[in-house]
């Protein structure tokens, strides 16, 4: 989203803009700060300074892996950097000066320690992942029962929201669930748009079911979603 | 290919805690309320991990042999490029995550020392 910010906008409404993002995505605010680091916030340096980060994070992603992985891990390490540049998302993802790379590599920390026994570190990394919580809470609501794993994660969470409390203040936190509903029933909120982009159960149900019957879609997406959480919840 | 290799080889001993981290991965982008396709990178480790489960016998252990298997990764490329450029219905690929999600899940759900017939 601040990325999106930057590109799109004026110097001042580019700051309006961020500033709005950042209510409502307020851990994601301490990456963007060394932004304006920069002299005369230059785009183009934070860009290619972002595009470092996240080659330096995608070099050090199958160090991590290959490690524990008997087979694939001995593959070169330079096959494995091709690999993880030729997955579509991760290239795009680099392209677009995306944060998902960052979560990717969480989600490596965690997968890592999590094979060697280390819960709580693992859920530690999960928790750091939390500025997308969409893409962490279904993840680790199925490891409820692994207690030190949940100790983690709790105590990075509650962390990151009082910096995200700090940040936005009692307004702003009270208001991103009225500002995420508001995206799901106003057409300028494309980011929101269920059409054609996007790879879950409810851009599937939403491309069969017509819009003429919401409800459907809506008990479908809900039901679905539920059923795939709890088989995973369940193993 | 996921469903290929998902479907190709025998348990081994510390396959199930991966496939359940895979199936895991796979789970959380098929109920997140909102993903792009830049979003679709973590599942990266999924595939890395449904990769050493089932691709190729446990008997293989030669550096070529390693290699061959990460060169069948870029497979899945084409499917996501033509999917978001060329038509823009990446939301079809939520249907090949489904079809991977009942895959792991047999996987999973297979005791050691069975072949899943998977896919």
């Amino acid at each position: 989203m601040t990325t999106r910010c930057r590109n799109r906008y004026s110097e001042s409404s580019r700051r309006a803009r961020c500033r709005d993002a950042a209510r409502f995505f307020p851990i994601i605010i301490l990456l963007s700060k060394p932004y304006y680091l920069f002299p005369r916030h230059s785009d183009l340096a934070a860009y290619v300074t972002w595009l470092v980060v996240n080659l330096a994070l995608l070099c050090l992603i199958p160090l991590l892996l290959r490690r524990r992985l008997v087979r694939l891990g001995k593959a070169v390490l330079n096959l494995w950097l091709l690999a993880c540049l030729a997955l579509f998302p991760i290239f795009v993802a680099l392209i677009q000066g995306q944060d998902s790379i960052l979560l990717l590599f969480l989600y490596c920390l965690a997968c890592a320690d999590l094979e060697r026994g280390s819960e709580l570190a693992a859920g530690t990394w999960l928790a750091s992942g939390l500025y997308k919580y969409h893409l962490v809470l279904p993840f680790v609501l199925p490891l409820w029962r692994r207690k030190k794993l949940m100790a983690g994660f709790l105590s990075v969470a509650v962390i990151l929201g009082f910096i995200s409390l700090a940040v936005t203040g009692w307004q702003g936190l009270l208001g991103y669930p009225r500002y995420v509903w508001g995206t799901e029933h106003d057409l300028k909120y494309v980011l929101n748009s269920p059409h054609g982009n996007t790879a879950n159960l409810r851009g599937l149900i939403a491309a069969v079911v017509p819009v003429s019957h919401p409800e459907i879609r809506t008990g479908l997406i809900v039901s679905l979603s539920a059923i795939v959480l709890a088989i995973s919840c369940w193993q | 290919m996921i469903m290929w290799t998902a479907g190709k080889t025998s348990w081994a001993d510390s396959s199930r805690p991966r496939a359940l981290l895979a199936l895991n991965l796979v789970g959380t982008v098929l109920v997140s309320y909102h993903i792009y396709v830049h979003d679709l990178s973590i599942l990266f480790p999924a595939v890395a991990f449904v990769l050493e489960i089932r691709a190729f016998p446990p008997t293989d252990s030669t550096h070529e042999q390693g290699g061959v298997r990460l060169r069948g990764h870029p497979l899945l490329q084409p499917l996501y490029i033509v999917l978001t450029l060329r038509y823009r219905q990446l939301q079809v690929m939520a249907g090949v995550l489904l079809m991977v999600f009942l895959g792991l899940l047999s996987l999973v759900r297979t005791p050691p020392g069975q072949t899943a017939a998977t896919g």
